[in-house]
Formats: C-alpha cells, structure tokens, sequence
C-alpha cells in the first residue's frame, strides 16, 4: 500500500519534471522580452554562436580578439521565429579599419558586407558599432547563419582590430 | 528478511519502468522537435542525459528472476 503511494508520488513527480521541462524550453525559446541576446565568448564555441575563426586569423589577449587579417567569421544558429538581429560591437583600431559586418547571402563566398548603423567613439579609444539585419536576408542552413566581419591594413604594416565585446541581440 | 529485499527489489524495478517511460518519452519528443527546428533543444542542453537516464532505468528494471 505504502509503496503503491510512493510509486505514485513518484509518477506524478516524473510528469511533473516533463511538463516544467517543456515550460522552460518554450521560454527560453520564446523570450517574453522579445528579445535573446547572446555574448560572444572569443575563445570557445557556444551553442547558438561560434567563436571568431579561423584561428589563423585571431589572436587572444588579455581577453580580447584581435583581428588579424581579413575576412574573420562566425556562426549563428537561431530560430526561425527570430527575424532581426542586432549585433554590438565594441572594438580599436590599430592600423587596420573596419570596412563592416556581412551576413552571407548565397551559398559559397557571398557577403553583403554592411557599414554600421551607429558608430561612436567610447572612451580609452574604443569604438561601438551597431549593425542590423533582417534575417530573411541572410542565407542559412538548418539553422545556421554565417557572419563575416570585413577589415582592411591602413597602411603598409599589418596591423589589427581589438574586440572587446562582441553581444548579438536576437528579436522576435 | 528475504521478503523485504525481495518487495524492495520490486519496488525499485517497477520504479525504474516508470522513470524509463517518462524519461524516453520526453528524450523522443525533444528529439522530433530538434529535427524539425535545429537549436530547439541542443542551444539550451544535451538531452543524451535524458537517453542515458533511460538506458540505465530500463537496465535496472530489467526482471532477470
């Protein structure tokens, strides 16, 4: 008798766990702000964003990604509910310029390279760019979308751009 | 002695069959969903712990009396 009881505490307890899965899954999915942002994390991939590469092309210091040529890319695995993104970009210069951030828009080495929306200067040097995409623009498959980040020498010497932050806000 | 190892025995098996139900439902369920929206799930967590949860329940209420 006792453990008929238990046994059906633990059911109810099992069911229970499966449907507060299944809510937290249909939360995190569909954020009730609208929006999902996500910070990049230069030196490891995460689920939904891919660090910078290829590492030919990047180097880590004291936390920040420099870029050292061009192009540099990452990945975006999002939800097709998610129809903008916003990517903020807080970055330096050193004798090498930001042309911009493309998304890709056709299979193979297609870029749309886009000039910033908002650019402007922070302190101790650094700059924030703010760039936006219609998602419906940039091609995907199976859910992931390709990023390139366009830079370019200033001047004779190879020189590099400094990522502090890199936030890609998703919206809905 | 033996009757209470024996009927604790059963209760862990019949136990175990219950968590296995649940747990290969939910794995097979997140698994439909992550092939028809990739990300679904695996942005959020691996549900091979939810596999491997089932594979050890359904190893434990195995009935080998």
């Amino acid at each position: 008798m006792r453990s008929q009881i238990m046994l059906k505490i633990l059911s109810l307890t099992l069911i229970g766990s499966a449907i507060g899965l299944s809510a937290w899954l249909l939360s995190a999915n569909f954020p009730r702000s609208r929006q999902l942002v996500i910070p990049a994390v230069f030196d490891r991939d995460q689920p939904m964003l891919t660090r910078l590469g290829p590492d030919i092309r990047i180097k880590m210091e004291n936390g920040e990604a420099l870029i050292l040529d061009d192009p540099v890319y990452f990945d975006l695995r999002s939800l097709p509910w998610f129809s903008r993104l916003r990517v903020t970009m807080v970055y330096r210069e050193n004798s090498r310029l930001l042309q911009g951030i493309g998304g890709q828009v056709g299979a193979g080495w297609q870029y749309d390279v886009k000039t910033p929306v908002a650019n402007q200067p922070l302190a101790d040097g650094y700059r924030q760019a703010i760039f936006d995409f219609n998602l419906a623009e940039v091609y995907q498959q199976k859910n992931v979308r390709r990023f390139a980040i366009s830079t370019k020498d200033a001047g004779a010497d190879a020189g590099e751009i400094d990522i502090r932050k890199l936030i890609l806000t998703l919206y809905w | 002695m033996a009757a209470i190892f024996l009927h604790s025995n059963k209760f862990c098996r019949e136990a175990a069959r219950r968590v296995f139900r649940v747990s290969i439902l939910v794995f097979i369920g997140l698994f439909i969903g992550e092939c028809f929206l990739p990300g679904l799930v695996t942005n959020w967590f691996n549900p091979v712990w939810i596999l491997i949860i089932a594979i050890i329940s359904a190893i434990i209420s195995q009935d080998n009396d």
